[in-house]
């Protein structure tokens, strides 16, 4: 097809322009025109979710190749100064947009994520993009196949725009090079800290992360996004560079709750190529989310087990409860049985004692690879030197920790903290961070935008969510009903 | 026997690894810092009954990755 061809397809298409839809979608909102560095293409993208771009896309009244190219070109404008993505694949990205607008016009309209942008973790493996795990080790690594999840993204008509950033291998709570939109100077997170900021500003409408100690869940909450790491086996991880096999979780990332289950529609379910995949069945997510949070059970930590989080962080944290009171919800305080604190630091162990196996092959060839500085040689050293004895204590340990989890939630529904212990980049000494009990228990877990700070004045606080094994539709629901009830994932950072 | 830089290398080289001497006192202290996580593991009783929490679904043999199948 030629270039004029496409243009005068593109003109069918379209039943009204860009700029006309960027003013239908703020005068829906009720909002002021944002200032014209937000505006790509006369496309408003810091307001757009993906139900807004679905159902626009759906009335063929907005193009995927025109959406594609506006968030390509606020890319090519913002990405070098936030380091959101480690690659960009433009060229696969616009073909890619051609072909969801060609099966649109055609009739053959997939869903809510057929010709959104999205982004995935540069762990993913995807077919003749390369996949370096943010390493020297793997940086001319093209894989040859998609990993499962950028298969299911494929299949439900998603457009991949490029590779988030990460630490070396995922390795570390911060992302070296990506840079928080909400104030420059501080870091957005990690490990999936480009997906988080790629978000934040609108460099996409979607993405995946994987979590192994609370890599989703902490770059949602510290750039003011949502992320959802699943229950262990819901996702699968098949083609993903691993950190820790037994504590892997991959999930989605998102503007709004919403569009988290859009994406866990297209993500879940079980995989034959994944050898912890769970053969559960999955529910629309999307249709679960109106469940009224009413007489719900609603745990929150007690005030006593997060002492020395930020003071911002525990305002933020308790006014969410108070939200939740407000819906109906019947609240009650918990505190976590002693003996958690002890089996909780197997979770580090059996991390370390997996990834030291991982790495055993570039331990032995190419050790002087590893980053300069990175602690990720140097972990893998010392876990390589665990014994096998030691490891299979810590999954008994393990055991142990997660019959205590049963018995925490068998009075509640959901249990709520706050995700990080304070703002990017402040720091705070703490006890437990209620972060990584979630993935050495594989309950799922989710992190929503319930607030910003004041001093430091603006930064995004998350809220984390958490249910039982396979309560997804549960999480998303009760996230659902809070972000209902509040205005704090409207707020975007002013670039 | 002393936890030291010499055990390291030892412990280190009976694994296949060779850490160079330059970095022996670095990975020494991860390891310690792992020992002394261990220890607190093992103050919390096990019963006999407990089995590790290692999780294992099995599948058909024809469609466990690396099979070739998958790629299909």
């Amino acid at each position: 097809m030629s270039e004029n061809e496409i243009k005068t397809t593109r003109r069918d298409f379209l039943e009204h322009s860009a700029a006309a839809l960027a003013g239908l979608a703020l005068a829906s909102r009720g909002e002021s025109a944002p200032p014209a560095a937000v505006q790509s293409g006369g496309i408003d993208l810091s307001n757009l979710t993906i139900v807004d771009a679905a159902e626009r896309i759906r009335r063929k009244q907005l193009s995927p190749v025109e959406l594609t190219q506006a968030i390509l070109n606020r890319n090519e404008t913002l990405n070098p100064r936030l380091g959101a993505f480690i690659t960009i694949a433009s060229d696969q990205a616009m073909d890619a947009a051609r072909t969801a607008e060609r099966e649109i016009q055609q009739g053959k309209y997939k869903g809510p994520l057929h010709g959104i942008p999205v982004g995935v973790k540069d762990t993913h493996y995807s077919k003749g993009i390369r996949t370096t795990a943010s390493s020297n080790i793997l940086k001319d690594f093209v894989p040859d196949f998609d990993c499962t999840n950028v298969e299911r993204l494929k299949n439900a008509g998603a457009i991949l725009i490029g590779k988030t950033n990460l630490p070396e291998f995922s390795f570390g709570g911060n992302t070296p090079g990506c840079r928080n939109p909400w104030d420059l100077s501080r870091n957005s997170g990690g490990s999936s800290g480009g997906s988080g900021v790629a978000l934040a500003a609108s460099l996409i409408l979607g993405a995946t992360g994987g979590d192994t100690s609370g890599s989703i869940r902490n770059p949602a909450s510290t750039n003011g996004c949502v992320g959802f790491m699943p229950t262990f086996g819901r996702v699968s991880r098949y083609g993903v560079v691993p950190i820790s096999w037994t504590l892997d979780h991959l999930g989605p990332m998102a503007k709004t709750v919403e569009d988290t289950a859009i994406l866990l529609n297209a993500l879940a379910g079980y995989d034959p190529k994944d050898g912890f995949s769970a053969r559960m069945p999955t529910e629309d997510y999307r249709r679960q989310l109106r469940r009224n949070v009413s007489g719900m059970r609603v745990g929150f930590v007690a005030d006593s087990q997060i002492a020395k989080f930020h003071p911002d962080t525990k305002k933020a944290f308790f006014d969410a409860v108070k939200v939740f009171e407000g819906l109906g919800a019947r609240v009650q305080e918990i505190t976590f049985p002693d003996r958690m604190r002890a089996t909780g630091g197997a979770h580090g162990l059996i991390r370390i004692a997996e990834a030291a196996t991982y790495h055993r092959q570039f331990l032995r060839t190419v050790a002087d690879q590893y980053k300069t500085g990175s602690n990720v040689r140097t972990t893998v050293e010392a876990g390589s030197l665990l014994t096998a004895s030691q490891y299979v204590r810590c999954q008994r340990a393990r055991r142990l920790f997660i019959q205590d989890m049963y018995k925490v939630f068998e009075p509640l529904d959901v249990l709520l903290t706050p995700t990080m212990p304070a703002p990017a980049d402040v720091q705070v000494q703490v006890d437990e961070t209620y972060r990584n009990w979630w993935d050495l228990c594989g309950f799922p877990a989710l992190s929503l935008p319930c607030g910003f700070s004041t001093d430091p004045a603006n930064l995004p606080i998350g809220l984390q969510v958490a249910s039982k094994p396979f309560q997804e539709s549960v999480i998303l629901a009760v996230a659902n009903s809070y972000e209902s009830a509040t205005d704090w994932h409207k707020r975007h950072p002013n670039l | 026997m002393a936890v030291d830089e010499n055990y390291i290398k030892n412990l280190a080289e009976a694994n296949g690894l060779n850490i160079p001497q330059e970095r022996l006192g670095t990975v020494l202290r991860q390891y310690q810092s792992y020992l002394r996580t261990m220890e607190e593991i093992d103050t919390v009783p096990l019963e006999r009954e407990t089995e590790p929490a290692i999780t294992f679904s099995n599948t058909l043999p024809s469609l466990m990755p690396g099979s070739g199948q998958e790629r299909k």
